[in-house]
């Protein structure tokens, strides 16, 4: 009986897609955060090792990150789409 | 006596000083608290509510401003003034305003309508401004920004392109801006294509460089004012809700009074009942608006990287261009890298390396996808977050973000550029064996 109440009443498809939403970008930028935190700690590292090659780490360090954050990217776009198109 | 006021003067401000910004401080957190609640309730707050706490707020900061011109008569004290009070006053003034004009705050009623900050629509494909013009397919928002951002670059590449030698030194006007390019140029030439393409550098580098410069300049272009804000105002059909206007001489006004949509009133109705501020707009369209229908701004100028037809676009010239290069250099040879039909001779473990072989294909797919949707996705969400911003908190807190949508829009033009760069001096490495971890 409650399941039917909620079914009907809570889980309309606005409140699916903005769970959906929700979660897909919740969820989708965990892996890209940690991600960024361990190329920005190497980055750091090497940058501490070897002051003198700063220009191209920090260069290869943006390219990796440009990467990594695409994923985050993949699941905005799919946030996005579910709460605004769907 | 009078030394020791001397002496205590300045502290005795400051503690006076900070007394007050306590109260600026609770009579903000009360003005929310009365928004909220309001909100909660559903219901439109009264004006009078927020019109007292504003005016409170403003008699407040009046007293503490005259403090502090009068604090600032003793020098020792400048520096406590600057760190401690002008700096947070300011700041605080400045985001009460903001508040007042923002999602929570009531706005100015105008001809009996809020004006404050509307939440912006936000569509993924690009708005129609036309009927169908070119082959069924209607003039967009973006193609208009588009046609922007070709004549921002080309002009500049022509102004450019026809110098001959350095100018002579006063340079001002479009010298500057022909010196800045040149200089934009020479840089990603010397430090970036010699360094990733070798003696292709020349070759591949004017497709590079446009890349560059063309996103650099529809991520730059979307920025400005007038994207987004300025267009028609047109009924809502299937935006749900939409604003009531207001006429104002020559321009229709969007104010921030939602209208339900007839059919669907009593569903949607207390779902947004408090949004946003004026977005002025050219009316024209809809001189006999009547007070019951809701309107919707349709943008005339949207940022043409929001646009996926641009990104996917874009992505299709610098995979395709990838390929060109690929076989201008290695030949028709070029293709064995998706093929590898001469590995099926080594018995068991050639059909593996041929199937990772197709594997090849696939990647090629996936970066036309990543190429468009990174550079989609950064610029689409940085709009979108501004909007938002705009809509909560309008006056100060805004420029924070268009701070970094103009250094995203910078990485995401080097990034696409970079990208392209890596790819082609890999497609050109040969035998596909390995793929390099530095990219140079």
């Amino acid at each position: 009986m409650l399941g039917l109440i909620l079914a009907q009443e809570i889980l309309s498809p606005q409140a699916l897609s903005a769970l959906g939403a929700g979660l897909a970008i919740g969820l989708g930028a965990i892996g890209p955060g940690i991600g960024i935190g361990l190329l920005a700690s190497g980055a750091l590292q090497a940058i501490g090792r070897n002051p003198e090659a700063t220009p191209q780490i920090q260069l290869n360090m943006i390219l990796a990150i440009a990467f990594t954050e695409a994923i985050a990217i993949y699941a905005l776009v799919v946030a996005l789409l579910l709460k605004f198109v769907v | 006596m009078g030394k020791l006021i001397r002496r205590m003067g300045p502290y005795l401000l400051l503690g006076l000083i900070a007394l007050l910004s306590c109260g600026v401080g609770g009579q903000a957190a009360l003005w929310l608290l009365g928004g909220l609640r309001d909100l909660l309730r559903g219901a439109e707050a009264t004006f009078l509510t927020s019109a007292s706490g504003l005016i409170g707020i403003l008699l407040i900061d009046a007293l503490v401003i005259a403090l502090v011109v009068w604090g600032l008569r003793d020098t020792r004290a400048i520096r406590y003034f600057q760190t401690l009070v002008v700096v947070p006053l300011v700041l605080g003034f400045v985001l009460g305003t903001s508040l007042f004009f923002g999602a929570l705050g009531q706005g100015l009623p105008v001809g009996g309508k809020p004006m404050k900050a509307v939440l912006p629509v936000i569509l993924v494909k690009p708005e129609p401004l036309t009927g169908p013009l070119f082959f069924g397919a209607p003039l967009t928002n973006t193609m208009v920004a588009m046609i922007l951002v070709d004549l921002t670059v080309l002009g500049l590449g022509l102004l450019a392109a026809r110098r001959t030698g350095p100018l002579p030194p006063p340079v001002r006007g479009l010298g500057v801006l022909v010196n800045l390019f040149e200089f934009v140029v020479e840089a990603l030439y010397e430090n970036l294509a010699r360094v990733v393409l070798g003696h292709r550098a020349r070759q591949v580098f004017p497709l590079v460089a446009s890349i560059f410069l063309m996103v650099l300049a529809a991520n730059w272009l979307g920025l400005l004012p007038g994207f987004d804000s300025i267009g028609k105002v047109e009924p809502a059909h299937g935006h749900g809700g939409g604003y009531a206007v207001i006429h104002w001489g020559p321009l229709t006004l969007l104010t921030a009074e939602p209208i339900a949509p007839a059919e669907a009133a009593g569903h949607e109705a207390h779902s947004e009942p408090h949004d946003g501020k004026d977005k002025e707009k050219k009316a024209g369209e809809h001189p006999e608006a009547h007070g019951e229908e809701g309107f919707v701004l349709v943008p005339y100028l949207r940022a043409l990287s929001t646009d996926l037809n641009f990104t996917i676009g874009l992505a299709l010239v610098a995979v395709f261009m990838v390929q060109v290069w690929g076989v201008r250099a290695l030949g028709p040879g070029y293709f064995w890298k998706f093929f590898n039909l001469r590995a099926l001779r080594r018995g068991f473990m050639g059909v593996i390396e041929f199937l990772v072989s197709l594997l090849e294909l696939i990647s090629e797919v996936a970066k036309i996808v990543s190429f468009s949707f990174r550079l989609f996705g950064n610029i689409f969400a940085g709009h979108v977050l501004l909007g938002i911003m705009i809509f909560l908190l309008p006056l100060l807190v805004p420029a924070v973000f268009y701070g970094l949508e103009i250094f995203v829009g910078l990485i995401q033009a080097f990034v696409f550029m970079m990208l392209t760069m890596v790819f082609i001096a890999l497609a050109t490495a040969g035998h596909g064996e390995g793929h390099p971890e530095g990219q140079h």
